[in-house]
């Protein structure tokens, strides 16, 4: 047809990913940056011979060894971890017919350090659990508890990072199995195999590209994020990305080639072990094509499976899986608007909304509002340089397309710390540091990965489907993106859109270090808080926190997904 | 190869971005050393070599503006300080208004070094809240400027330029680069229902320890608070005189040599701690936090009136109280310096100055506000002004700053700080 081969047509179309790609180039300069100084260049420290020194005195430090090996251990049994139980509670949620279970999938955006908060409030020696067995008798002193947090084996750190993961997991998983294809369950069925097997055995594996995709990407990331072993961990072993930002916090600024070297180690250990396991990947299932007959995608829209009724077995699991965001709600509420809970009391005292108030004074509700709006515009901005990339990676396999993914992964293979300096100076470069717009790019770049493979992950299935069925009635590219994939695309946009606004509004190293404390947004208030001894305060921060994630996410939700929905339901396409 | 290529030209593109600038700096640098050179010729009078001809002109000049405090932002209390006293305050006296921007110092030092890598001339961080090895380090590395102090009135009216504290920093000579800010210094924290005794001295803290294992415990170095305690713990039961006149390339081994009393001392500590000290906690928040449940007897602050104000939020019992060891605890003053790119120093200047006025320094005093030890010499205040100190009630839970300032030991030099964590987390926390 005319419209496919229309040289103005290729051409928007490669011009449409120039943002996205420029992004990424501003990632790659803030790397570049960061890469030289930790080779020793640094003139602006008096430091301009280029030595390894630096990586030198990494690889002498007796305790390196040790570090990365726990790093591995943590990052590896993490993402596994995250993925079993996601996958477990996938097949709970389509027993269930929830679709409340779409509100868990928020905690993968919030900050790490709320989690850490959340994590303590239920598991420490001090926590919810603690006092449960306490007032039970079961123990005399809160320190008879077991240490479940800060062990030297790093379990805490793993279960943190799970009780993060999973539910991300699990909506991913729940949202490829309501694609896959009922003519192997049914075949299956009808060979005499039970729903357990089929699943196991049958269904999942159809899956498995895309789950060892979202395994990847944990892995990468739990091996380069520092909060949750740091306010988690033991003292020691320290995983390396701890050992590298204490290296920033360095006061002999002389050492910061150092702290850079030791951030780059990071970098470049998460690459190798992502790309170690995608060895592994292909020595165990060969090439990364899924189970068809004639290798094409599966590219049809099926009815869902018919899901077996859920015993009593699965409703505890199911119970238990909510418990975790009630209870740390609860405990959340129970800091924020009472003052004294000593051990092993069960109910607080003295109830009292100064925490609120003291939170609420002066410009932090204007800093809120503010923040809201940043944060909504970021996600919209980055939702929008997505969609020609994510439209890209639905047609299928093309030259350069592992390379195009691998850049669009690295915001969330490489720490922060790795660019986020760098990218300061190249916008002080152009005149724009300390603004609004610095703010902006910098959280795009971050959202980007979550936006493009959120989206080609949802696009897939009916990438072009429907919309040849237009052409081919004569609607021309923009109605047929306006009108049909769009709104096919809405349940997509609305999660990506609040996913998005929950990074973007839990940014604090890189509002703080681009936006130089000018551009002040609710994370600059809540981090500050939640590191300072007044917990009430800490606790009313996160708890306004976490509501206007939920808050936003739903209003998405609702306002874009589900009336849609519901629409192609009734008309049997969905 | 195409890929290897695309991914080549991409990296090529973004370093020779970086070595734009390099090219800018090394002509500004040449200029401004020329500058700096003039101005210590003159010095027929503090404001020769400035911009300033005299105070009016700074006034004049800092009238309308904005100027942006750079600090730390986790104390709530110190936060509305700034923001309910200081600004209203400058505003009142010098038109100023204050842009109070809660960053931690070494975040600040990054971007300092971000912008002079930068060659950045214009930067947004006028007055910073510094002192200690931060400070060295901002001074060595030419991020500060100065010097000014002897520019602001309320300098020479109303501290004691022989004070020490007010003449070097953490060992570091301070050379009118900063400004006294507060004094603050580290107590022990403990609530007196519990703790019939409180312990008044390193060797009765172990014995109180060992009688009821699992009260105590400090944060992982090299957190801020439990930094000091350990430094505390050094000038005990170590040659701390030693320390204080250490050559600046004293070897790890040497100084270990020096501090191993200390070193045994919590080593045999270590097994009568929080978790038989296995682990420490991550941060002075999480142990003020088991105190606050009761896990822990003991808690510790740098800020010396932390248990008037968690008794005053009721997040403590009231029988809680702040203690120190009859040898004393380290204390230290912190200091305001000014950004050398800052687009506005006489504002700067104004605020530090603002931040030597009686009034200030009063209110920031009294414990139902912030509490710390004011820095300004008394002998030089006059009447009405020593009533504004007279007339603040100290809280319950705090200790009289005569007490305080008794017994307060000098820090020691900046360059042993980070030695020393790292001599603990080899000996101390590794075992």
């Amino acid at each position: 047809m005319k419209w496919q081969g229309s040289k103005l047509y290729k051409f928007a179309r490669t011009l449409s990913l120039v943002p996205a790609l420029a992004l990424m180039g501003l990632l790659g300069a803030g790397l570049a940056w960061g890469l030289v100084q930790s080779f020793g260049y640094f003139p602006a420290l008096g430091l301009e011979e280029w030595t390894l020194r630096y990586y030198q005195a990494i690889f002498a430090d007796p305790r390196l060894r040790e570090s990365l090996a726990f790093s591995f251990k943590v990052a590896a049994s993490s993402a596994l971890l995250s993925l079993l139980v996601g996958i477990l509670l996938s097949t709970l949620v389509l027993a269930f017919r929830q679709s409340k279970h779409h509100l868990l999938h928020l905690t993968i955006g919030i900050p790490h350090i709320v989690i850490a908060f959340l994590v303590r409030g239920l598991f420490s020696q001090v926590g919810l659990f603690s006092r449960l067995v306490g007032s039970l008798g079961g123990i005399p002193q809160a320190g008879n508890f077991p240490l479940l947090i800060q062990d030297p084996h790093g379990w805490g750190i793993i279960l943190a990072y799970v009780l993060k993961q999973a539910p991300y997991v699990m909506s991913v998983t729940y949202i490829l199995l309501q694609r896959a294809d009922t003519a192997y369950y049914d075949l299956g069925r009808s060979l005499g195999a039970k729903p357990g097997q089929i699943f196991w055995r049958v269904t999942l594996p159809q899956a498995r590209q895309a789950l060892f995709s979202a395994f990847l990407i944990l892995l990468a990331f739990d091996f380069g994020a520092y909060e949750l072993p740091f306010l988690l961990g033991a003292t020691l072993p320290r995983m390396l990305a701890v050992q590298s930002q204490l290296a920033f916090s360095e006061t002999d600024l002389a050492l910061r080639p150092q702290a850079m070297a030791y951030t780059m180690l990071l970098a470049l250990c998460g690459i190798l072990l992502v790309l170690a396991s995608l060895l592994l990947y292909r020595l165990l299932w060969g090439s990364n094509r899924p189970i068809s007959s004639d290798g094409a995608q599966v590219n049809e829209m099926t009815p869902p499976l018919s899901r077996p009724p859920a015993g009593i077995g699965r409703k505890l699991i199911y119970g238990l899986a909510l418990a975790w965001p009630i209870l740390s709600l609860l405990v959340l509420m129970v800091y924020a608007f009472f003052r004294r809970w000593p051990w092993p009391d069960l109910l607080p005292h003295q109830p009292s909304l100064q925490a609120f108030a003291e939170l609420f004074k002066g410009q932090n509700l204007r800093i809120l509002g503010f923040s809201l709006r940043l944060s909504l515009l970021a996600a919209l901005l980055a939702t929008l340089i997505a969609l020609p990339v994510a439209k890209l990676l639905t047609q299928g396999n093309f030259r350069g397309r592992k390379l195009l993914e691998a850049i669009f992964l690295l915001p969330l293979l490489v720490p922060s710390t790795a660019y986020y300096i760098g990218l300061h100076v190249l916008f002080m470069q152009w005149g724009i540091h300390d603004s609004i717009l610095a703010v902006l790019l910098a959280h795009a770049i971050v959202i980007l990965p979550y936006c493009i493979f959120s989206l080609a992950a949802f696009w897939q299935p009916f990438a072009d489907y429907y919309t040849t069925a237009g052409y081919s009635l004569g609607a021309s590219r923009w109605q047929a993106f306006w009108r049909i994939d769009l709104p096919l695309l809405a349940p997509g946009l609305a999660a990506v859109l609040g996913l998005g606004f929950i990074i973007s509004f839990g940014q604090y190293f890189l509002t703080l270090m681009v936006g130089g404390g000018r551009v002040k947004t609710f994370a600059l208030v809540l981090v500050p808080y939640m590191a300072s001894s007044n917990r009430a305060l800490a606790a009313a921060s996160s708890l306004v926190f976490v509501i206007i994630c939920g808050a936003i996410y739903s209003l998405c939700r609702l306002h874009l997904g589900v009336r849609r929905k519901i629409n192609l339901r009734q008309k049997g396409l969905l | 190869m195409k890929k290897l290529t695309i991914l080549f030209l991409v990296l090529i593109m973004g370093i020779s971005l970086l070595f734009m600038p390099t090219l800018s700096t090394q002509a500004e640098e040449k200029s401004s050393k020329e500058t700096a050179k003039e101005a210590d010729e003159e010095s027929k009078g503090p404001f020769e070599g400035t911009e300033f001809a005299d105070w009016d002109e700074v006034l004049g000049q800092a009238k309308g503006t904005t100027v942006t405090f750079y600090g730390w932002g986790g104390s709530d209390r110190i936060n509305a300080w700034v923001d309910d006293y200081l600004t209203p305050y400058a505003k009142g006296h010098y038109g100023i208004k204050v842009d109070r921007v809660p960053m931690d110092i070494d975040m600040i030092l990054n971007k300092l070094a971000g912008e002079k890598s930068a060659g950045q001339k214009d930067s947004s961080i006028d007055l910073i809240w510094i002192n200690g090895e931060n400070f060295a380090t901002a001074k060595d590395n030419d991020f500060l400027y100065g010097p000014f102090t002897e520019l602001l009135p309320h300098y020479h009216s109303y501290v004691d330029l022989e004070d020490p504290e007010v003449q070097v920093d953490f060992a570091t000579e301070i050379e009118g680069f900063e400004s006294p800010y507060s004094k603050a210094q580290l107590v022990l924290l403990a609530d007196t229902e519990v703790v019939k005794d409180l312990p008044t001295s390193a060797q009765d803290l172990l014995d109180y320890v060992k009688a009821n294992p699992g009260t105590f415990t400090y944060a992982a170095l090299p957190d801020f608070t439990s930094s000091a305690f350990v430094r505390t713990i050094v000038h005990e039961l170590a040659d701390y005189d030693k320390l204080l006149d250490a050559d600046k390339d004293i070897s790890k081994k040497d100084l270990a040599e020096i501090i191993k009393p200390a070193m045994d001392y919590l080593k045999d500590l270590a097994p009568y701690l929080w978790e038989k000290g296995k682990t420490y906690p991550a941060t002075t928040a999480d142990v003020d936090q088991m105190f606050m449940d009761g896990q822990l007897h003991f808690s510790m602050s740098y800020d010396q009136n932390h248990a008037v104000s968690m008794i005053r939020n009721g997040q403590y019992p009231e029988t809680a109280t702040a203690f120190i060891f009859d040898q004393g605890t380290v204390g230290n003053t912190s200091y305001v310096a000014i950004g050398k790119h800052s687009q506005n120093i006489a504002g700067a200047l104004c605020l530090a100055d603002a931040i030597l006025s009686p009034e200030m320094q009063a209110s920031k005093m009294d414990p139902e506000i912030w509490g710390t030890i004011p820095v300004l010499d008394y002998d030089k205040l006059e009447e009405d002004q020593l009533d504004l100190f007279s007339a603040i009630e100290m809280g319950e839970g705090a200790l009289p700053a005569d007490d305080l300032l008794e017994k307060r030991v000098p820090e020691l030099p900046a360059f042993l700080v980070p030695l020393i964590e790292e001599i603990w987390l080899d000996e101390v926390a590794g075992k």
